[in-house]
């Protein structure tokens, strides 16, 4: 009877030790987990972050000023009719890029034709070759937030057709440029100084998001 | 020297309370720390991910395409 009383107590005893080990070990295993979990996708998320950064920074820029023009407009009367004059432009503007254009692609597409002329330097002008008299025809490839910033390109480059294609979300894996010609019309011959705007009408993400359609 | 029964049983009380204190302790020194640092994590990866999110919304811009000759 007491040697049972005596094990009964042991038992107790033990089972806490067992119950503490167990509550401890299990904590200290999904906290482990957790933290290692979510360490590493703090990581992943800063890395992005870095990447973005500067989009990021431009954003917030943006939206200070807007902020600080919209405050005004509440403090003083006469600053209302100016922000609502910039409020869709500053939106806008605050929606793309600002200030973005690169190239994606440049390739040459054929000698041009030298220009009628004495038959004599006609013969003399090679018709393969980029010189003087023909020249090498080009084609670039590139993307823009502001179709302006294409007035700056050489004046050679005087023929532009323009896809409206926005790629939402296509650079998850960090590598904006696309393969040449991939969601771009067939550049077709144009009058020179002729600026074709080419739409098929709104994108799949411009219609999720409500954006006006149009490439300005 | 032998123990009485009543020694025996709170040295055992004493084992066991040793064993639920000690895994007190460890969750009040270990595991809230560590959760207070899981939830700032958290609240860190969230922030991050709203401004990754909404400079990925941005558009890239538009496709462009010209040529020339030279």
């Amino acid at each position: 009877m007491l040697g049972d009383r005596q094990g009964s107590v042991a038992h107790r005893a033990v089972a806490a030790w067992v119950v503490a080990l167990v509550v401890v070990g299990f904590f200290y295993v999904t906290d482990s987990r957790r933290m290692a979990a979510g360490e590493e996708e703090l990581g992943r998320v800063q890395s992005e972050q870095r990447r973005f950064s500067a989009l990021i920074a431009q954003k917030r820029k943006a939206e200070v000023l807007r902020d600080s023009l919209i405050i005004r407009a509440h403090r003083h009367p006469q600053h209302r009719r100016r922000a609502l004059r910039v409020g869709p432009h500053l939106r806008r503007d605050q929606s793309r890029p600002a200030d973005y254009t690169w190239l994606t692609g440049v390739e040459p597409l054929a000698a041009v034709k030298a220009p009628s002329g004495p038959p004599a330097a006609a013969a003399a002008a090679p018709a393969d070759t980029g010189s003087a008299a023909g020249g090498v025809k080009f084609a670039i490839e590139g993307r823009t937030s502001d179709i302006q910033a294409l007035h700056s390109l050489p004046a050679a480059a005087h023929h532009v057709a323009l896809d409206h294609q926005h790629h939402r979300g296509s650079d998850d894996d960090g590598d904006r440029a696309e393969p040449p010609g991939d969601g771009l019309q067939p550049y077709g011959d144009l009058p020179p100084g002729r600026l074709d705007v080419r739409s098929d009408g709104p994108s799949a993400a411009d219609a999720a998001l409500g954006k006006p359609h149009g490439p300005f | 020297m032998a123990l009485s029964e009543k020694d025996k049983k709170q040295v055992t009380g004493l084992v066991a309370f040793l064993a639920l204190a000690g895994a007190g302790l460890f969750i009040y020194f270990i595991h809230m720390p560590n959760a207070a640092k899981l939830a700032v994590t958290r609240r860190q990866i969230d922030s991050l991910t709203v401004q990754v999110d909404s400079a990925r919304a941005i558009s890239p811009g538009e496709a462009w395409r010209t040529s020339g000759s030279g």
